[in-house]
């Protein structure tokens, strides 16, 4: 099966925690395993194959995508809610 | 009802005087009508005595070695709790109560979740994994539906997991995020709930805190923003009265070298939930002696894939003699502090001494991948019992307290370098049962130091 996942994180000893939210799978792969210019919070095409995670490459346009889609929600709920939170200063 | 019989009190007193001295029966006169009006009216400062009393004396059990804490806390307690008073107008019962925090380490398997309830709030830092569901089955069987406040560490899918169904299914009145953008939908759908169901939004700053009841929230942390999401982990120290707890996240030992420059002394916990999992990326010696806790959580799964707790992570624990709960071993630890000191009231019966993952396969797989859903087989982990650690070691040479010296005392669970030279200015010793003469050694810690084996009296 195909489809996208992304990386979660990078972790200790050289892992990276990458998630197949579309199947509620995580896997913990070593960055090595990783195209070599990918990072955190980057999409990628994978495939599942029993049950295993086959890398197929970076997907840029749904990283570019879903960046652009936080940034902007991250901006409304930034304005939002100014001033009205219940902290001491 | 006091008024009633002050009266006839008054009386007495008059008749006893004579009215001899005008100006003293007067003032004896003006005193009394004071004093039951007093009585009278003021119900609330009544209350307030008695809460005072209370706390008094608790603090007077406080231990010795939370002292300067306790000094410097004491102004903040005393305001907090006239507030209490005027806010809960409570009942004799409420006040035995009103002090009480209880501060839950849920055992999320990989991740973190912690649940503060206070008496005026809850409190969740970080919620858990994002493929589980044990936060929010934790708080729905507490009959938990409402959060106060609801911190994200920073947005890894294993601190925000079950963020999405929380907000989903409680009421959240406030939200804190560290401000880095994560790309998962978890995170989106945590976003995407904080916008539909209005929730306050707030990225707190070092100095920032807030007050639920007398337990206080203070953001001690990311001191510097770098937009890596774990090196800028919200860092919260939860102040109640005497008592600290130290919750870092995922930060690593550069952000707890800022934290000792920034905060110094101030720093030292009761409870340091260790950062990343026990992970050697976090929890130098140098934070370590700095929060100089009585117990550290280790909030891990199992043989999980990043072989948390690291080795000299542990390693540096057993030397400082720190009580160490696992969740994968304690499964939830749970503590409940009044105030003046903070216990254990529930975790899985399991020693305090940390266990270290078997990983060894784990670490040269390489390429390997590793599907945290089906974890590999769990290796038992070797819990010696007493009977057979006291037959091998009963001809062996023991380490005599009464006449060890300290660096072989130090080879003992539990004793570092300043619990070793307590001991030493504590001399003689009847029984090892008299250890719990050291500040820090109580019952649990006596559990693990005679499982062991290798103090003795001789």
């Amino acid at each position: 099966m195909k489809t996208v996942a992304v990386i979660d994180r990078f972790s200790d000893q050289d892992t990276a925690v990458i998630l197949v939210e579309s199947i509620q799978k995580e896997f913990v792969v070593k960055q090595t395993a990783l195209p070599p210019e990918a990072k955190p919070h980057d999409y990628l095409d994978v495939e599942i194959i029993d049950q295993t995670l086959k890398i197929i490459g970076i997907n840029h346009e749904e990283t570019t995508a879903q960046k652009t889609n936080i940034k902007d929600k991250m901006a409304k709920l930034r304005a939002k809610n100014k001033g009205v939170s219940r902290r001491r200063r | 009802m006091l008024k009633r019989w002050l009266w006839p009190l008054v009386m007495v007193l008059l008749l006893l005087s004579g009215c001899g001295t005008t100006m003293d029966s007067t003032d004896g006169d003006k005193d009394n009508n004071d004093k039951t009006e007093e009585v009278v009216t003021d119900v609330d400062e009544n209350d307030k005595d008695v809460d005072e009393t209370t706390s008094d004396k608790t603090d007077e059990s406080a231990p010795a070695e939370s002292g300067d804490d306790e000094e410097a806390t004491l102004p903040v307690d005393e305001g907090n709790a006239e507030k209490e008073n005027t806010e809960t107008d409570g009942t004799n019962a409420s006040i035995q109560t009103t002090g009480d925090m209880l501060v839950h380490f849920i055992d999320v398997g990989q991740g973190d979740s912690i649940l503060i309830e206070t008496t005026s709030g809850n409190v969740l830092v970080d919620a858990g994994n994002w493929n589980g569901r044990a936060v929010i089955d934790y708080l729905n069987d507490r009959g938990i539906s409402h959060i106060d406040l609801m911190i994200a560490t920073h947005p890894d899918a294993d601190h925000i997991g079950q963020m999405p169904l929380i907000l989903e299914a409680l009421t959240v009145d406030e939200v804190w995020m560290n401000g880095v953008e994560s790309t998962s939908k978890t995170f989106e759908n945590t976003i995407n709930l904080i916008l539909e169901k209005d929730i306050v939004y707030y990225e707190p700053e070092v100095g920032d805190g807030i007050d639920f009841g007398d337990v206080a929230i203070d953001v001690l942390g990311p001191i510097t923003r770098t937009n890596d999401a774990n090196k800028d982990s919200i860092v919260t120290q939860v102040t109640h009265g005497a008592v600290e707890v130290m919750l870092t996240g995922d930060a690593g030992v550069k952000e707890e070298a800022s934290l000792i420059n920034r905060f110094g002394d101030r720093l030292v916990s009761d409870i340091l939930k260790l950062g990343h999992h026990g992970s050697n990326t976090s929890t130098s010696q140098a934070f370590l002696d700095a929060v100089n806790p009585e117990a550290v959580i280790i909030s891990a799964s199992e043989n999980n894939s990043y072989g948390h707790p690291h080795k000299e992570v542990v390693e540096r624990l057993v030397t400082a003699g720190v009580d160490v709960y696992q969740t994968s071993q304690h499964g939830d630890i749970v503590f409940r502090s009044d105030g003046a000191r903070i216990e254990l009231i529930n975790a899985n019966d399991y020693p305090t001494t940390p266990v270290v993952p078997s990983n060894e396969s784990r670490t040269t797989t390489n390429d390997q991948q590793d599907e945290t859903t089906t974890p590999p087989a769990a290796s038992p982990v070797p819990d010696v019992s007493e009977e057979e650690t006291s037959a091998l070691k009963e001809n062996s040479a023991c380490v005599d307290i009464n006449t060890a010296s300290k660096e072989q005392l130090m080879t003992i669970i539990h004793i570092g370098e300043e619990r070793a030279d307590q001991l030493m200015q504590l001399r003689p010793f009847d029984s090892i049962d008299q250890l719990t003469r050291i500040k820090g050694i109580a019952a649990g810690r006596l559990k693990d130091i005679k499982a062991e084996n290798i103090a003795c009296v001789r």
